[in-house]
């Protein structure tokens, strides 16, 4: 074999090689746009169901006969704190997406007390299968939107970074494994905690220390977050007795023992103290 | 009829043309014995002869192969980073490779880049670098060049490289578990590498099978250098290249055990809940570590740069002696100074020990333990200065020969000059306060190592590519190579040094985007550098074709050149073109008369006078190319 032989022989097998590559690309490139659809799609629902904290949403539990709904109020009985306001001027992007700075949301108090951000979960509901739909962990204004929220063991869970800058989304839970990974664009991470963990972990952002969000990982659907009315709602609950229980990030755990009858509609209440 | 002359062969006085005769017919005989060795199995089993070998060339052919694949895969993570960094948050195709884990839709994660900085330096320095410098060129020619048949211990050689390659694989594998690669930089620094992900623990394990690779390799050099010389090879007779193996073989032996202890403490903090490197009340992410206390981190710190440091002449040393061996030869001239530079070396070797901590100057050592370093790292420069300068006089009045070999080994000069003078502001505290972490750093070790060791290795390969197979690689495409290489080279490393000035910091994802006193000069620059790296990733395709055509030619047994294409003067030189593997490598000891570097010798029609050549001429000659049986290497075996 002469060198030219092996020189055009070379040739042509990279020539070859970069027609296969490129055909390739032109794949990777539609299944792109399906991405940016699916994207597109998402932001639509996350917008539509990123109104938890005004109206909180309730959780799809699957149907049951005689299923009894809880509803409920959150109050605060003590004068609310003042909250202060988070300086951004670090990163001029999430500065930029608040000509009026934000506030912390760690206590968000109504007009007539009523505590926004309280995840209220049964803690002893029959497990029930995981939901395909998945929850949505949106990163927007360098804010987490949700800022708390339940999801069920094994539900999909889409973190979105809507923001043009790097957000780094640290999940710190004990039972399910920790993850800390980097979302350098306008991207959405799908993830998965396997295990229930009842007790809510942090998940933070370690480029934008005021960046928290909590997150309880159930085994059913029953569960609920107060809105900024202080209400919940949790639908489909099989009749029964239940430990239910209301989680704030800062004035921590209240529990209620309670039996619903079948298709009743009960309300239970719980008051937080300052 | 004319006069009949009469040749002594052996303690026999033959007519010379039945002395041709004899040696016919000896030669056809030897043949017949090869034959019928290979057709009636008397030679080893393949995996004896490729894979599992003891013969010192067939290992070092091992090594060169897998540390240039080890290369070019660090090349290639090189490629990747370049990219991210010229276009930060950019979507490559080619990220692709990496996973969806590590790059979603083909934009590179933070977390995947930092594995990639902490794969590169590791996979160029411990995988690449290290193993072609010491373990393909050490083996392969350092034997060669004093004469001996083998390695001094055989089996000990194969176990070291038996060490270095699950040590590779291990160093691999870490790319598949959760969390991936080490992400904690090359360095490994606690109390960041203590909770790394899993990815760590692998680089650990990676780490211990290659120092003891190295430990091993050391022992196996300096004992053959020392004992193994043949009659005449006195140490001031060396060729410079078997000074500076001798020299970094010390390096190895002294300065890894520190590391592996290290390593062996960091992992037993992973892995068993110890505190050798995590201090008193540590928080992480907010929390407080439980098994945190008593530890300190500096003590990694000074565990590592006490090999680190060392480790740097580790990789320049065998690449210096490269050159040196190059420069003589193809400026036919004695190199200038060697006595001191055989001196200017043992004193490098010696110094490199006590200069740590100029690595660690804002730890806050105190200002006393700075000074020491700093005075001692300003001392160390000297005999570094001693050594480039004589090799730059060496060039003075020479006929210079700018073949390939050269061209590399004379670029080497002014890139390793550029790379040791920026060096010496980074030795000075006060200088290194501002300098510190940032791309001047890079830039400056760069210049060591990329265009300073590896341009000197590619000399190398260039060099003794003949030895090994028997052919000269291609002088044009070796050109090209060489060119092509050689402006994008400093394309990618020059601007590093106005970065790192301006307080670019390295070990950013985004190479500063998001730092306003970064962003201006890290957007002017970075593209730039990437379409050069990109550049020098085209350059070597001539070499990758060059080296496997001729290599492969070389395995059909397509020789084109003699045992000493370049006329040379060393014993390398002298053994048969391409020894035969697992053979051993002259015919019997050779005998030296004289110095390394007898060129241009006053008086001397053939211009060169090889180190075995007598004075005056006397029988027998000292070497015959040729084989030895088997037999008689395997008595040398441990």
């Amino acid at each position: 074999m002469t060198m030219k032989k092996f020189l055009s022989i070379l040739l042509a097998t990279t020539f070859a090689m970069a027609l296969a590559c490129g055909k390739g690309k032109e794949i990777s490139k539609a299944e792109d746009e399906g991405e940016d659809d699916q994207e597109a799609q998402t932001t639509t629902t996350a917008a539509e169901g990123g109104t938890a904290a005004t109206a909180p949403a309730a959780a799809a539990a699957p149907a049951v006969a005689d299923a009894a709904t809880l509803t409920g109020l959150v109050k605060f009985e003590s004068a609310p704190p003042k909250m202060p306001a988070i300086r951004m001027n670090a990163d001029p992007y999430c500065q930029s997406q608040h000509p009026t700075p934000a506030t912390d949301e760690e206590v968000i108090v109504g007009a007539a007390g009523e505590l926004a951000n309280v995840i209220v979960f049964i803690k002893n509901a029959p497990a029930g299968p995981a939901p395909t739909t998945p929850a949505v962990l949106d990163q927007r204004g360098c804010q987490y939107h949700p800022h708390v929220q339940a999801v069920q063991a094994g539900q999909p869970l889409q973190i979105k970074n809507s923001d043009a800058t790097l957000h780094n989304v640290h999940a710190m839970p004990v039972v399910n494994s920790a993850f800390n990974e980097g979302q350098p664009v306008p991207m959405t991470t799908t993830k998965k905690f396997d295990k229930p963990e009842m007790t809510p972990f942090k998940i933070k952002c370690d480029v934008h220390g005021w960046m928290k969000s909590y997150m309880v990982v159930l085994p059913h659907p029953y569960h609920g977050v107060s809105g900024m009315n202080g209400t919940f709602n949790i639908g489909n609950l099989p009749p029964g007795s239940y430990t239910i229980v209301a989680w704030h990030e800062k004035y921590g755990q209240q529990e209620q023992n309670i039996t619903v009858a079948p298709k009743e509609a009960k309300t239970v209440n719980f008051t937080f103290k300052g | 009829m004319g006069l009949r002359r009469q040749i002594r062969v052996g303690n026999q006085w033959l007519y010379a043309d039945e002395a041709r005769k004899a040696l016919l017919e000896a030669e056809r005989v030897m043949r017949e014995e090869d034959r019928h060795k290979l057709l009636h199995g008397h030679v080893l089993p393949w995996y004896r002869r490729w894979l599992f070998s003891t013969d010192h060339k067939v290992i070092g052919l091992q090594y060169g192969f897998t540390a240039l694949c080890f290369l070019l895969m660090g090349f290639g993570l090189m490629i990747l980073m370049r990219l991210q960094l010229g276009w930060p948050g950019h979507a490559f195709s080619i990220m692709k490779v990496l996973g969806e884990g590590r790059a979603p839709g083909g934009v590179l994660l933070p977390e995947a880049y930092n594995q990639l900085g902490a794969m590169h330096g590791t996979i160029m320095i411990f995988l690449g670098v290290v193993p072609l410098a010491v373990g393909a060129f050490g083996n392969y020619v350092t034997p060669l060049m004093i004469g001996a048949p083998d390695m001094a211990f055989p089996k000990l050689n194969m176990v070291s490289y038996w060490c270095y390659v699950p040590g590779g694989l291990i160093m691999l594998a870490s790319f598949f578990v959760p969390g991936g690669a080490a992400n904690s930089g090359w360095t490994s620094y606690p109390p960041l590498s203590d909770i790394a992900t899993m990815g760590q623990t692998f680089w650990l394990f990676g780490m211990v099978f290659l120092i003891t690779s190295s430990l091993l390799g050391s022992i196996n050099f300096i004992v053959t250098i020392l004992q193994l010389r043949v009659k005449g090879m006195t140490l001031m007779r060396f060729p410079f290249f078997v000074w500076t193996q001798l020299v970094t073989s010390f390096l190895l032996l002294l300065a890894f055990p520190p590391l592996e202890a290290a390593a062996v403490l960091q992992l037993m903090d992973r892995l068993a809940g110890t505190s050798f490197f995590l201090p008193s009340g540590l928080v992480v992410s907010g929390e407080i570590l439980k098994n945190a206390g008593g530890g300190n981190p500096l003590l990694w710190q000074h565990l590592f740069w006490f090999l680190a440091h060392p480790e740097v002449y580790v990789l320049i040393l065998p690449a210096m002696g490269i050159v040196s061996e190059i420069i003589a030869n193809n400026t036919r001239k004695p190199l200038w100074g060697y006595r001191s530079l055989v001196g200017a070396l043992v004193f490098l070797g010696f110094m490199s020990f006590v200069v740590w901590a100029h690595h660690m100057f804002l730890t806050g050592m105190g200002t006393t333990i700075s000074a020491f370093f700093q005075t001692t790292t300003m001392i160390i420069s000297i005999p570094s200065v001693i050594i480039l300068s004589a090799l730059f006089i060496s060039l003075w009045g020479g006929s210079i020969r700018f073949n390939t070999p050269m061209l590399f080994a004379l670029a080497f000069l002014p890139m390793f000059g550029i790379g040791g003078l920026t060096g010496l502001p980074l030795g000075l505290a006060s200088a290194d306060i501002h300098l510190h972490d940032t791309y001047y750093v890079i830039g400056h070790f760069h210049y060591v190592v990329a265009p300073g060791t590896i341009f000197a290795l590619l000399a190398g390969v260039y060099y003794y590519f003949p030895k090994f197979t028997g052919r000269r690689l291609n002088e044009f495409w070796g050109k090209v190579h060489f060119w092509v290489s050689f402006v994008c080279i400093n394309g990618i490393f020059m601007p590093m040094f106005a970065q790192g000035l301006a307080g670019v910091s390295r070990r950013l994802y985004d190479g500063g985007a998001q730092y306003a006193h970064a962003k201006t000069i890290a957007e002017q620059t970075n593209p730039f550098m990437s379409i050069c790296a990109v550049g020098l990733l085209f350059a070597q395709v001539p070499f990758i074709i060059n080296f496997f055509w001729n290599a492969f030619q070389g395995l059909r047994g397509k020789r084109t050149v003699d045992s000493n294409p370049w006329q040379a003067t060393t014993l390398d030189w002298a053994a048969t073109t391409s020894p035969p593997l697992g053979h051993g490598n002259f015919a019997r000891a050779p005998v030296v008369y004289r110095g390394p570097y007898e060129y241009s010798v006053p008086g001397d029609p053939a211009g060169f006078i090889p180190q075995h050549v007598p004075d005056t001429p006397a029988p027998p000659p000292a070497v015959i190319g040729g084989v030895i049986p088997a037999t008689a290497v395997a008595q040398r075996e441990i």
